[in-house]
């Protein structure tokens, strides 16, 4: 049984000009202007348990990547509290964290070993993420000299050859030759077909529509409103076409 | 607090270990000497300070060659430290940044690339001893996984140090560069603490006061043979554990912001 549990949870980002020596030695201190606080989450609460799928809509700037992270245990939340129960794997920026003077493998290991396996479970994982890149020789040479796409697949492989009780999804970019795509979309399916809970953000609604049984539509670091996929996604959208630039303005009427 | 530090370091064994193997293929791919480059480099350091010394003050260079890289290798370990430590927390913004790694790992990276780097520089160390002193090699030698030990303790502290204050302010490593230039000339590294006690009682206090003076002298207390004494040994042991404490509070303090500062 998994379970995720988020109660009362606020994240607030504060920016500091940047601080420099010099403003130290001179005494300067950033006036209150300049410390703007951003605050991201806003009482977020929220109660998911296995056979959970969860959509997560809302435009740009919502705070939908930033629950991901903070459910992932990326960013620590500046009050509430966050438990989990089951191994979480996010996908999300799948191009970042890698070596790039190490070869693909040496990277599989890396990876596998920050994802929580031992060294000899990585190693039994090595053959069959090497496999479903379909990178082949190229695993050998230095990530630097990859192209985007082989960097995807390489990725791509590695993040999702783990079977994780949790899976925390934003908007994975397609990655890749047509194949691959198509090798990549079979994956996501099986995936989130035998997760226990699924927390999905995007901005396609069809793949809400195809993934999700509950959605969550966020703004300004809320939750606005809850409930059925169907219903949600409907409200959304006419709220879109009422009043794109502002659409929880259409709720609230 | 301190047991948090230590599970979150022993939780991270294996990819502690996999970044520093991945470090030093890194350090020497596709160049020919390889590895031998690191033993080369504090070799070919010393041979130009000594033979300076040699020709102009007319030093022993059977003595002095021993006794200046006894000095200059654990000062690389130190700089090394400090320096690349800085960008510890910078560099790993990709794992930080989606990963739910631990931090302090991140220091202890920096800290075993400076080690391995060190125990190259030992190896030189003894080349030259065996060539030029092999009387220096005495029991004494003994004390130096002692010495070893102080010294992860204090690389560590130094680049966790190093690592957040320049993720908070970008200007702390030109100002740690010259720093450390600074501290290079005043600690007996290459002319000996006799030199300065023979000016007077109060020049030696360059060298009483000096940290780093105290972390040398581990060293060479035990790969030149000389009388151990016991406060020197004290006095470094208990600089690396105050730099740890300082380290594993800093870590605590900042492990929630430093994501945001990246």
């Amino acid at each position: 049984m998994s379970s995720i549990l988020i109660e009362n949870v606020n994240l607030e980002f504060v920016f500091r000009p940047a601080g420099s020596i010099k403003d130290a030695l001179v005494g300067k201190r950033a006036h209150d202007a300049e410390i703007k606080t951003v605050h991201a989450l806003k009482d977020i609460h929220l109660s998911l348990n296995t056979g959970d799928r969860l959509g997560v809509i809302g435009h740009n700037g919502a705070g939908k990547s930033t629950l991901l992270k903070t459910i992932a245990g990326i960013y620590a939340p500046t009050n509430g509290t966050v438990q989990l129960t089951g191994v979480p794997t996010c996908l999300f920026e799948l191009a970042t964290g890698f070596e790039m003077e190490a070869s693909g493998y040496q990277n599989i290991k890396l990876r596998s070993l920050m994802l929580g396996l031992t060294p000899k479970e990585a190693e039994a994982k090595t053959a069959e993420i090497a496999e479903f890149s379909g990178l082949g020789e190229h695993l050998k040479r230095p990530l630097k000299y990859y192209s985007s796409g082989m960097f995807l697949r390489l990725a791509f492989s590695i993040s999702t050859a783990i079977s994780p009780e949790i899976l925390l999804l934003d908007e994975v970019v397609a990655a890749g030759d047509a194949g691959f795509i198509e090798k990549a979309n079979q994956r996501m399916r099986e995936m989130v077909d035998q997760v226990d809970i699924l927390v999905f953000v995007s901005h396609s609604m069809e793949q809400i529509k195809a993934f999700c049984n509950r959605c969550i539509w966020m703004s300004g670091g809320r939750i606005i409103l809850q409930g059925d996929v169907d219903q949600v996604i409907s409200a959304y959208q006419t709220a879109m076409r009422l009043n794109p630039g502002n659409p929880e303005l259409a709720l609230e009427r | 607090m301190i047991v948090q530090y230590f599970k979150n370091l022993w939780l991270s064994r294996y990819i502690i270990l996999s970044l520093a193997v991945q470090d030093i293929r890194n350090r020497y791919r596709r160049s020919i000497f390889g590895v031998l480059w690191s033993v080369l480099m504090p070799l070919g350091l010393a041979l130009i300070i000594a033979s300076v010394y040699t020709i102009i003050w007319k030093t022993d260079i059977k003595t002095f060659l021993p006794f200046l890289l006894s000095g200059l290798t654990p000062w690389s370990f130190i700089s090394g430290c400090s320096t690349t430590g800085a960008m510890a927390y910078l560099s790993a913004e990709g794992y930080i940044k989606q990963l739910p790694v631990k931090i302090e790992l991140f220091p202890v990276r920096v800290m075993l690339g400076s080690l391995i780097e060190f125990l190259f520089g030992l190896i030189a160390f003894f080349l030259i001893v065996l060539i030029f002193n092999p009387a220096l090699i005495t029991l004494n030698l003994l004390l130096l996984p002692a010495a070893i030990l102080i010294y992860m303790i204090a690389g560590t502290a130094m680049a966790t140090v190093a690592a957040t204050m320049q993720t908070y302010i970008r200007d702390y490593a030109p100002l740690q560069t010259l720093l450390l230039q600074a501290f290079f000339y005043v600690t007996p590294i290459i002319f000996t603490p006799e030199i300065i006690a023979q000016r007077g009682a109060n020049f030696e206090l360059i060298y009483k006061f000096n940290p780093f003076y105290y972390f040398l002298q581990i060293v060479r207390d035990s790969l030149l043979g000389n009388r151990p004494d016991p406060v020197t040994w004290l006095v470094a042991a208990a600089l690396s554990i105050g730099l740890l404490c300082l380290a594993i509070l800093l870590v605590q303090k900042t492990r929630k912001q430093i994501v945001f500062k990246l």
